[in-house]
């Protein structure tokens, strides 16, 4: 890892504030949360572009009078 | 008194990875940690994670996000108890948020963190969240330490945090 | 109240020695603006719980509540109730701990129904937040915590809390 990383701890006993390096298990957690949101991320992301497809679905069918599907009629908000 | 702040901390230049409140009294009843903070990372918004402990992770994150057009509910191994802005978002602008945990001095009790933040945008869109966590173990809480569990970028200058020990009262229920 | 001296009163608490199906915070001093609620619960099985103020069953709680969880972002709404529900899951698994925030704002205010807000949170369950009305103009006296269908479990912790204007 190339870019260091400091903790500013406040030690609430002496009221002393210090700046620390991150520990190796610190850096790896890190590394881990990144991977975890990325992974989130995506999903959310691929979750709203299918919402948003069946939307645009559901209301053209509407404009054309056709039928709409059960998940496109689920996206509609009355 | 039943509210006393224990100590601040405000990021100075340069910015910083994680903030952490050390050697905690053990002589309160419940913590309180309000905060204004903004994250260096190119994005809209991240995460504000929580650690107990300098390395117990908590294990169990559920929570609710609305974002002005969508909304979605989050769960997984997480330790983020709040939202942040990143750098997409409107400059000089802070996230707000409080994180509650009820008795952290008590060895052998859950600690569950309650959180509430937004990561402000004075704009039209902005997340806001509510969101709870579940400390890896029982022990009892004598650090906590907070960051971005996004990117792991930094929590950029002029953040800031306050630690807070709320100290119950005594007897005044019936019980049956 | 003067400036520097604390707003935040601690009035009373308990941390349950056995279960109880029933925590009653009674004799409330009016002596402040609002109160604030703090329980970390364990109940001894699948749960509903409910909130009461100074005994009044009679139809006159209404709620609106959010919440998530995990899969789904969920929102429902309660009028004309006879207690308060706090946000569970009726499958709530037994020895998980439930953590609630309960913020009653101008409980002593006796020309207006009192209102409130609430997060609800159980990490293996649902975060939630919760907006309620208690449609009676009384000053509220008694806060009770009712463990509907299951008693809450020795070591559940209730504390109550004055905040002064």
């Amino acid at each position: 890892m190339t870019d260091k990383k400091y903790v500013l701890e406040h030690n609430c006993e002496t009221g002393e504030t210090v700046e620390r390096e991150f520990t190796a298990q610190e850096y790896a957690q890190a590394e881990l949360d990144a991977q975890a949101f990325a992974q989130a991320e995506a999903e959310r992301l691929a979750a709203e572009e299918a919402l948003a497809t069946l939307k645009a679905s559901a209301k053209a069918k509407l404009i054309a009078g056709e039928p709409l599907t059960a998940e496109e009629a689920d996206t509609l908000v009355i | 008194m039943a509210m006393t702040l224990i100590s601040t901390v405000s990021v100075g230049s340069g910015g910083i990875a994680e903030i952490t409140f050390s050697n905690i009294p053990q002589t309160y009843t419940d913590l309180l940690i309000l905060y204004s903070a903004r994250t260096s990372y190119a994005a809209n918004s991240a995460g504000l994670g929580i650690i107990p402990n300098g390395t117990e992770y908590p294990n169990l994150e559920r929570g609710l996000y609305g974002s002005g057009s969508s909304v979605v509910s989050t769960t997984g191994a997480y330790r983020t108890i709040g939202v942040i802005p990143g750098t997409n978002y409107t400059s000089n602008t802070f996230g707000n948020g409080s994180i509650y945990v009820p008795n952290y001095a008590t060895a052998g009790i859950t600690k569950i963190f309650i959180g509430d933040s937004v990561a402000e945008n004075n704009a039209s869109a902005s997340n806001q969240a509510i969101l709870t966590v579940r400390a890896a173990n029982t022990n009892a809480i004598s650090s906590l330490s907070i960051a971005d569990s996004t990117s792991g970028a930094n929590l950029i200058q002029n953040s800031t945090a306050s630690l807070y020990g709320i100290l119950k009262g005594s007897g005044g229920a019936t019980v049956s | 109240m003067p400036a520097g001296v604390s707003a935040y009163t601690a009035l009373a608490n308990v941390t349950l020695g056995s279960n109880a199906s029933t925590v009653t915070f009674s004799s409330i001093s009016g002596s402040y603006r609002d109160i604030v609620l703090i329980m970390q619960a364990t109940t001894t099985g699948t749960a509903f719980a409910r909130i009461r103020f100074n005994g009044d069953t009679s139809g006159n709680y209404s709620w609106v509540t959010m919440e998530g969880n995990g899969s789904s972002a969920l929102s429902s709404q309660g009028n004309g109730g006879n207690n308060l529900p706090l946000p569970t899951n009726s499958t709530m698994e037994s020895g998980v701990n439930w953590m609630n925030i309960i913020n009653i704002f101008d409980y002593t205010q006796t020309n207006k129904g009192m209102s409130g807000l609430m997060r609800s949170n159980n990490p293996s369950d649902r975060a939630a937040a919760v907006a309620f009305r208690w449609g009676v103009t009384s000053a509220i006296t008694q806060v009770q915590f009712i463990g509907n269908n299951q008693p809450f479990a020795a070591g559940s912790t209730f504390a109550l809390y004055g905040v002064s204007a």
